[in-house]
């Protein structure tokens, strides 16, 4: 498609049916390149990133097909593009456009030419049209948009303005009520974005604009609006906006009043300024109101009882307002009370790591050779944001510690008895934080049940045992505790592990690696592995965990 | 008395039941960047999954427009008494919005009953067989429209996906957000609730989650029908319908069919599901 803006003939103040054609073709140029920017917009109603794209298309449709209509009127040119949109639109973005144009095929009935006059009852027609189309209309969105660029038009002397001034006032008003969208649509400002499809009309009516201007060019990527409300770039998402002001400190909002002789509040406002931030003193000789933000309110105080007689003293911790507005704006499952929790035993950052992503709320420390105290695992049942407490104690000598957490604790806590990691990391498989403990626990243990184990670790004593003799310092691969295997190379036993195990078809095979593999080792020992087991599929996880090189899940 | 049952193609109702039924399906439409295709018109289900899984473009969605329910009310308006038009869930598109908008713009002067029926794939696919059935007894506009509307607390859906990535690359994530972010590869599974996508659980091998599957199934018994769905994978769905048979009436047997393009952008290859519709009267499960 020809890039360049069809040339303008200067000045226009009233456009027939080409120049229709040619404000729409100039306008999809610009949307064009910036569909990828509208798209990332994308996230009300649903966060998928299509807005663009589907006006695009739409838009698109709309030019390509009433392009044929060259030398007709502006009636016939507006209700071919009415026509098209309805039957091409695309999403519900698309839909909107389709009731835009159909604004128009109403604000030109009749015409062979239009201007001002008519221009702005096109834009009227289309945001009533467009209200009506939707079933709970939503502001914040294009309806807005569409309300403001109406509004803008209306303003304006129809029987004196020139369309491109008309335009540049449409273009100014769209661009405000984008701006705007996040201080209407809640979602907007938690994702610290500007409306997609507010945005995309905006594009489309700045091309319009730049049509009739005949000056622009029209191929650039065009710059957002600076929204409302929000003090992050209108491109990026509030999570970061949010969690970058939580580190912010406010302090103290102060206000107060002082009655006294002589006051000057110059000099007060110099004192308080010195103090903190955001000063506003206001008053006479004889009173003076302060306000500041600062970070102790105590000197605030003091300098205000030096001067006079101090009243209506009002301190808020500004802190924690903003944490209640950003929890207020912010999906945040961790602030919601859960239906019941789960606190896990586990040595590693690896599996540390892999406990966390499985939803596990409380980690506590431990393992073979470190057991943790009943004290350990009580506390951490206490911190567990639920009163019903799943307890995995992934460990056979540390189930009995776990009994007696379930006794002494004032919570209704329940052992799922796991004996190893693996088995824990089944059960929390099946573990929902919106179901009750009971529930949880029923399908838990099964899951556990259903994954077997294997181990590889070093001998710390010479023995013999299932007939297999044992030097002190060697290398053991055990099957669901038993011995099974021994050696000196880490691929040899682990491999004669795996064959013990039997693995049928369709098995799943975990190895976590222990803090003296690296992730390279590991991966090498599966593919090397994987080989000899046909059907079964390798997966290769970092564990993390001291003293066993592998610990293996097999399900 | 001549009531036409219309549907979307996200109810993955095979071509010959549609035909058998009369029911007439109204594409969605499925992009690969500006490259536009009607959903099981111009592209079909092996030619998207070739796509979706060779190429580097990833698929969008997105809705009918209501000039293409307009063609199809104005249509079958001409020799019909009635229309009762049901669509997938309106919390996770705007199908249903443009079906409502079309009801005020067709020349159709029968009346036309749009039923949102809260669900996906053939958990809105046993829907519009049980109003097709009726339409063809000769039942009345409002009896079809109010057996659809009964049937929607009937009809479950449940999937089970090789990977996550589709549905959250998508945006269609829903209230299963919780799956996201498991550093082991997990195969979700899912259920519609209330019209949206909601975590039915996670396992880590195919066998567990077919088992999964299966299970919810009969946890939903008694069946009045059943239909297993893939995307890629025909043999293992045959298999697993094969094997929830005794949960049917004697005579009645599972079927099978497919995720369509519009759906499986979502569900991504690899992707099984069932469809069922369960016996009125039955305890809510």
């Amino acid at each position: 498609m020809n890039k360049t803006n069809p040339t303008p003939t200067v000045p226009r103040s009233r456009l027939d049916g080409d120049g229709l054609l040619g404000m729409f073709l100039s306008a999809l140029h610009l949307l064009e390149r910036n569909v990828d920017k509208i798209n990332a917009l994308n996230v009300f109603p649903v966060p998928d990133g299509d807005t663009g794209t589907n006006m695009y298309l739409t838009l698109r449709s709309v030019v390509e097909d009433s392009r044929p209509l060259q030398g007709a009127t502006s009636a016939a040119v507006s209700r071919k593009m009415a026509d098209v949109a309805l039957m091409e639109a695309k999403g519900n973005s698309g839909v909107i456009l389709s009731q835009f144009f159909r604004g128009i095929a109403i604000g030109l009935e009749g015409t062979a030419d239009f201007g001002c006059l008519e221009l702005a009852q096109s834009l009227a027609e289309g945001r009533k049209l467009a209200y009506t189309a939707i079933g709970n209309p939503v502001e914040g969105t294009i309806l807005t948009v569409m309300t403001s660029v109406a509004e803008a038009a209306d303003a304006m002397d129809s029987s004196t303005a020139q369309l491109s001034e008309m335009l540049d006032a449409i273009c100014i008003g769209a661009r405000e009520a984008v701006a705007l969208t996040p201080t209407m649509l809640p979602i907007l400002m938690q994702a610290g974005v500007v409306d997609a499809g507010g945005q995309g009309l905006s594009v489309i009516l700045e091309g319009v604009r730049r049509y009739v201007d005949g000056s622009s060019p029209v191929d650039e990527e065009m710059e957002l609006p600076v929204p409302v409300g929000i003090d992050g770039h209108a491109g990026s998402v509030s999570h970061e906006f949010l969690a970058a002001t939580e580190e912010e400190q406010y302090g103290y909002c102060t206000q107060l009043l002082v009655e006294g002789e002589e006051l000057d509040p110059a000099s007060i406002r110099e004192t308080m300024s010195s103090l903190g931030v955001s000063a506003v003193v206001v008053g006479t000789e004889s009173t003076v109101r302060v306000h500041v933000h600062v970070p102790d309110p105590g000197p605030v105080l003091s300098a205000a009882v030096a001067l006079g007689v101090v009243s209506q003293v009002k301190i808020e911790n500004m802190d924690s307002q903003h944490v209640e507005f950003s929890a207020a704006h912010r999906q945040d499952p961790v602030v919601q009370p859960l239906e019941s929790a789960v606190v896990t035993v586990v040595r590693g950052k690896g599996f540390e790591a892999v406990v966390n992503s499985l939803g596990v709320s409380e980690i506590v420390q431990g393992g073979d050779t470190m057991n943790p105290s009943v004290k350990d695992l009580l506390e951490a049942v206490g911190r567990a944001p639920s009163e019903q407490v799943i307890l995995l104690p992934n460990n056979r000598n540390i189930i009995p510690a776990a009994r007696q957490a379930v006794k002494l604790s004032d919570k209704s806590v329940t052992v799922v008895a796991s004996e190893t990691i693996p088995q824990g990391i089944g059960a929390l498989l099946s573990f929902s934080p919106n179901r009750d403990s009971a529930t949880n626990v029923a399908e838990m243990e099964e899951e556990a049940g259903s994954v077997r184990t294997g181990e590889v670790t070093r001998a710390v004593r010479e023995v013999e045992l299932n007939g297999i003799a044992v030097k002190e310092g060697s290398l053991i691969g055990l099957l669901e505790r038993v011995l099974v295997s021994t050696g000196t190379n880490i691929e040899d036993v682990l491999g004669a592990l795996l064959h013990q195990a039997e693995l049928a078809e369709g098995d799943l095979v975990t190895f976590y690696y222990g803090d003296e593999i690296t992730a390279d080792e590991a991966a090498a020992a599966a593919t090397k592995l994987g080989a000899s087991f046909e059907g079964v599929e390798f997966e290769v996880v970092d564990g993390g965990q001291p003293h066993y090189p592998f610990i293996v899940s097999i399900e | 008395m001549v009531v036409k049952v219309v549907t979307d193609s996200t109810s993955d109702l095979p071509a010959d039941h549609a035909k058998s039924l009369d029911v007439t399906i109204v594409p969605l439409n499925v992009s690969f960047g500006t490259e536009t295709f009607k959903d099981n018109v111009t592209i079909t289900a092996d030619d998207f999954y070739q796509r979706l899984t060779e190429g580097t473009v990833l698929p969008t969605t997105s809705q009918p427009s209501p000039g293409d329910f307009v063609e199809v009310y104005d249509r079958l308006g001409e020799d019909a008494d009635g229309i009762v038009s049901i669509h997938l869930s309106s919390k996770e598109s705007g199908t249903h919005n443009s079906a409502v908008q079309a009801q005020g713009m067709t020349k159709a002067t029968c009346p036309i009953d749009v039923v949102d029926s809260e669900q996906f794939s053939m958990g809105l696919g046993m829907i519009v067989i049980k109003a097709a059935e009726a339409a063809a007894r000769g039942a009345s506009v409002e009896e079809v429209a109010a057996i659809a509307r009964n049937a929607i607390s009937l009809s479950q859906c449940v999937a089970s996906f090789d990977t996550l990535e589709y549905l959250e690359r998508g945006g269609r994530i829903g209230k299963a957000k919780a799956l996201v972010g498991s550093l082991l590869k997990l195969k979700p599974a899912i259920i519609i609730r209330d019209g949206q996508v909601h975590e039915l659980g996670k396992s880590r091998t195919l066998v567990k989650s077919i088992a999964q599957l299966k299970n919810t199934a009969r946890s939903f018994a008694p069946v009045e029908a059943l239909c297993v769905l893939y995307s890629t994978t025909p043999d293992v769905a045959a298999e697993i319908a094969a094997d929830l048979n005794d949960l049917l009436p004697e005579g009645t047997e599972p079927f099978v069919a497919r995720f369509g393009p519009v759906l499986g952008t979502y569900t991504g290859p690899g992707a099984l599901g069932i469809g069922l519709i369960r016996k009125e009267g039955a305890a809510h499960a």
